[in-house]
């Protein structure tokens, strides 16, 4: 008789108290590790891309330095990345290529090197190019758009 | 108690299903990292350099085929040009279809308006026993041109043979530029040892800098190119110091046997054609060449879109 002494109600809220109190535990870790994962493969996936945009921003700047009329690379990568939407942008002063997802904290800064002029553009992410602006012009530029 | 473990149950159940769809929420993006991996590990796009090599060789081949068509001396300035002009219609259809294989689409443009030629002159002497005198053989020391550029002059190929040329650099054979203000001149000249050695001179020949030599019984110089026998001589830079336009002049032509070739732009630059025979002969003489060839090239893969204008000019300094 070891429930002598003990209400059948008692019993019944503690045992309820204690599994809830264990299945938060582990929804709350499940969630936890999801939302980890999520933003590690996001930016993993967006690290990739990020390199893509600069090896064929690197082809064109190398190609633009030949005194083109024109030059355009086009760069193959996934319109989402881990679900999410992103951009692409080129930032001058800071040489680097930012890639921003919407709806997350994660940026990813990719840094390249040019000889040629950079302009501060923006694309949404998905196949980008990377276009010479007035070839030859005072206004020589390198920036990427969507293709 | 029948009630109270069913109760249980739901919540494990309720629980398990959440938990299992998360995890395959997780295995999804486990999969999209895959295929990130996957992209990463694909190779980069090599158009870019294929891009700068297709350039490449247009300059070159195209440079070799004027090369060409002005060493075949033709009679008159519109002859040479229609063969260099069709030499570079029939070489595109052929870079087009092997490039075409490979997915690319290239082309020279060849409109009027994308394609500028400019008529030259090669001045040049064949005959390998004669001295580097002018037309007449009456001077030693004469001149082949005046009001030259640096743009205006180029595949300067001396060809000597090294039994007949001067021991020392004084009185040496020399190609003579003369800016007004300054000079540049090379000698050429037997070392000794049977060498044949190239000097440098900035001072119109009170000192001079040897700058290169070759063992060989026959040495090519090429000025412009700043080669000697194929090989770079780093010394060897025409026109160094020079600011204006230049006249050049042979000196001491008497001191050196060989052959020679130059192509020089005639429409800026002026050649003295009392010097020279104006048809082949076995003396020195000039016939009508193409200087240059400007035009634009296309290239086109999948991913990018090249197109530059070209000048082909081979061996200009």
């Amino acid at each position: 008789m070891s429930d002598r002494g003990v209400s059948i109600s008692v019993n019944y809220v503690l045992t309820l108290a204690i599994t809830t109190l264990l299945m938060t535990g582990l929804l709350f870790a499940t969630g936890n590790l999801v939302e980890d994962r999520r933003d590690s493969a996001t930016r993993s996936e967006l690290r990739v891309v990020g390199e893509r945009v600069a090896s064929s921003l690197m082809a064109a700047d190398r190609l633009a330095q030949s005194g083109p009329t024109s030059v355009v690379v086009d760069t193959d990568a996934p319109e989402r990345v881990a679900g999410l939407q992103y951009t692409v942008s080129l930032n001058a002063t800071n040489q680097q290529i930012v890639l921003e997802p919407a709806n997350t904290e994660v940026v990813v800064r990719i840094p390249f090197e040019n000889q040629t002029a950079i302009a501060d553009s923006s694309a949404s992410g998905g196949s980008v190019s990377l276009v010479l602006r007035d070839p030859g012009g005072p206004n020589e530029a390198l920036e990427v758009r969507s293709s | 108690m029948a009630d109270v473990s069913r109760d249980r149950g739901q919540l494990i159940i309720l629980t398990g299903l959440i938990v299992a769809v998360t995890m395959v929420a997780l295995v999804l993006l486990l999969n999209t990292a895959i295929y990130t991996e996957n992209l990463a590990s694909r190779g980069a796009d090599q158009s870019g350099r294929e891009a700068m090599e297709y350039r490449t060789v247009v300059v070159d081949d195209v440079g070799e085929l004027i090369d060409e068509e002005n060493a075949r001396e033709h009679g008159s300035y519109t002859d040479v040009r229609t063969n260099v002009e069709d030499g570079i219609e029939v070489y595109d259809n052929l870079t087009a279809k092997s490039y075409a294989t490979g997915g690319t689409i290239t082309y020279v443009n060849q409109s009027a308006s994308a394609m500028t030629v400019t008529r030259g002159k090669l001045v040049r002497q064949t005959n390998s026993s004669r001295r580097f005198r002018n037309e007449s053989e009456a001077l030693n020391d004469w001149r082949l041109a005046s009001g030259v550029n640096d743009d205006e002059i180029r595949d300067f190929r001396l060809t000597v043979n090294q039994g007949d040329l001067n021991s020392g650099d004084s009185f040496a054979f020399n190609v003579r530029l003369d800016d007004g203000s300054n000079t540049w001149q090379a000698y050429v000249y037997d070392k000794g040892g049977s060498e044949v050695a190239v000097s440098i001179s900035l001072d119109g020949g009170a000192s001079t800098t040897e700058v290169c030599s070759v063992s060989a019984p026959e040495a090519t110089v090429d000025l412009t190119r700043g080669t000697i026998e194929g090989e770079p001589c780093p010394g060897l830079d025409w026109a160094e110091g020079l600011t204006s336009d230049y006249t050049v002049e042979y000196r001491h032509g008497e001191n050196a046997t060989g052959t020679f070739n130059v192509t020089i732009d005639d429409t800026e630059a002026s050649i003295e054609s009392s010097n020279l025979d104006s048809t082949p002969s076995s003396a020195v003489y000039v016939v009508p060449a193409v200087y240059s060839a400007s035009f634009n090239i296309v290239f086109e893969s999948p991913s990018l879109t090249y197109e530059t204008p070209v000048r082909v000019a081979p061996g200009e300094p």
